[in-house]
């Protein structure tokens, strides 16, 4: 074999060399652009050309016996399957808005407290309702200062969530008995949805509140009956839970 | 809106991989059998006499490749695996963290950034020290391989500052399941890149007692090989675990 075909020219290199340079300046512009997909996609693709590039020509398997670009790619090829199928063993499915999600969860979170998605499904139909108010405060370690909650029914509750800890805590109300399901279904439910998972047994799902912040939440109280109500952060569902009575 | 899953798609598309790895592998190896048959003709034979005298040539094996190649090959197949696993161990535990720091409390964007383009810059110097020693130029050989260690050497000082500062903003191996596999990643990485550091150092060193050679060349190209392989595993270290946590239109 020639000299000349076996590699690469010292140009070529230089060549390949600012390119890749180009591209990673481009990778760390690019959340600039206000597109999630975009930005997913598009380090992914531009991280394959980079890997591609560099082994092709900088490892030089592009002009070296085809056998060990089989060999490689089997071992990569390998990788990926693993990478998959660990993913779906421990249920992280590759679903991209959350897969962006899990990242943004501790910045986006608190934006939305006002419009809160899960804001009172079941309410007791009530010509009148009396304001009411109550004070909850969440302390280290995993802890709620009262574990008996009683409202009058036909009220407006605003609940006052005194986060007096190093964690972040919310405050969800559900049906009686479901707390371990909920907790469980949370996890998944990721700090997107402030943990708060999408469930008929959720009444009222407040947003995460951030350490050593206090937040206010407005709901209209649900039938005479028993509920439960606990902080759905992963984990915390052991300590933080207690009763919750409408009479 | 309707979540679009990919991971079927990603592991229909693996599997389609292996197999078609397999059957490259299976027709690759056939060539090169039927490029080595046991009954030589008479002009192989003369052929190969001929090979024989010529000092430049490699030592026959049956890939027809030099064994060392080969083997480092296999090594760089199964690290990617290995890596594989670390990543998924990072991305499965991402966002499960039950205390601070999270990543973006302790992520020096900046700071990697520099460090990412100077690994890339060594890969650089790294073909031109291969390509130095496979003209036979002795004297350029060392300084592309001497600014290679050098570069290597500052990646590994970045992320020793890094490790330091995140330690230092209460990030531990204990503190929570980012600290434990972001340091398990990242420190496995930096491993490699160490031992790249020192073999570096040692074919400097090597070069002066008159072990690197033109003829040698391969021992330059395998630890090169090596050197980016720990470069393209950063590529997508780099992509996967730092800027994929970049907050979007910030």
């Amino acid at each position: 074999m020639s000299d000349n075909k076996d590699h690469a020219s010292v140009k070529q290199y230089i060549q390949v060399a600012i390119i890749l340079a180009l591209i990673t300046w481009l990778e760390v512009v690019m959340p600039n652009w206000p597109v999630q997909w975009v930005f997913t996609f598009g380090l992914l693709i531009l991280a394959i050309f980079k890997f591609i590039y560099v082994i092709q020509i900088f490892m030089h398997l592009k002009y070296d016996n085809k056998f060990f670009t089989a060999l490689l790619l089997f071992g990569l090829f390998l990788a990926v399957g693993t990478i998959s199928a660990l993913m779906k063993i421990y249920d992280r499915d590759f679903t991209l808005p959350s897969f962006m999600a899990q990242s943004m969860g501790h910045e986006e979170s608190s934006k939305d407290h006002s419009d809160d998605p899960n804001e009172a499904n079941v309410v007791e139909d009530c010509d009148e309702r009396v304001p009411f108010d109550i004070e909850i405060i969440a302390s280290d370690p995993m802890n709620f200062d009262i574990d008996e909650i009683v409202v009058p029914s036909c009220s407006t509750i605003t609940l006052t969530l005194v986060n007096d800890s190093n964690m972040e805590h919310n405050f969800v109300l559900i049906t009686e008995g479901k707390g371990n399901e909920i907790a469980i279904a949370a996890v998944d439910a990721g700090p997107l949805n402030n943990y708060v998972p999408d469930s008929e047994d959720i009444l009222f799902g407040g947003a995460l509140v951030k350490p050593q912040v206090t937040e206010s939440f407005i709901f209209d109280s649900p039938p005479i009956g028993e509920y439960e109500f606990l902080c759905t952060f992963p984990g915390h569902y052991v300590f933080m839970k207690g009763s919750f009575t409408v009479e | 809106m309707e979540a679009l899953k990919l991971q079927p798609v990603i592991t229909a598309f693996s599997v389609f991989g292996i197999f078609v790895c397999i059957v490259l592998t299976y027709y690759a190896l056939l060539n090169l059998f039927k490029s080595f048959p046991r009954v030589r003709s008479k002009k192989e034979k003369e052929a190969m006499m001929d090979k024989d005298s010529d000092p430049h040539h490699h030592v026959e094996t049956y890939t027809g490749e030099p064994n060392i190649k080969l083997f480092w090959w296999v090594f760089l197949a199964s690290d990617c695996m290995f890596f594989g696993s670390l990543i998924t161990a990072y991305l499965i535990y991402k966002g499960q963290s039950l205390v601070g720091p999270y990543p973006l409390d302790v992520f020096d964007m900046e700071l990697t950034t520099i460090s990412t383009f100077i690994l890339l810059l060594s890969s650089f110097f790294m073909v031109l020290t291969l390509s130095s020693i496979q003209k036979g130029d002795l004297g350029k050989f060392r300084f592309w391989c001497f600014s290679t260690f050098l570069c290597g050497l500052t990646f590994l000082g970045f992320q020793v500052y890094e490790f330091e500062h995140f330690i230092h903003e209460g990030l531990r191996l204990k503190t929570n399941l980012f600290g434990s596999t972001f340091y398990l990643l990242t420190g496995t990485h930096g491993v490699h890149v160490a031992i790249g550091v020192l073999w570096l150092l040692g074919m400097f060193i090597y070069s002066f007692w008159g072990g690197i050679t033109k003829e040698r060349a391969i021992e330059v190209e395998i630890a090169g090989l090596y050197w980016h392989f720990v470069d393209v595993v950063w590529i997508v270290i780099f992509s996967v675990i730092y800027l994929m946590e970049l907050p979007i239109g910030g």
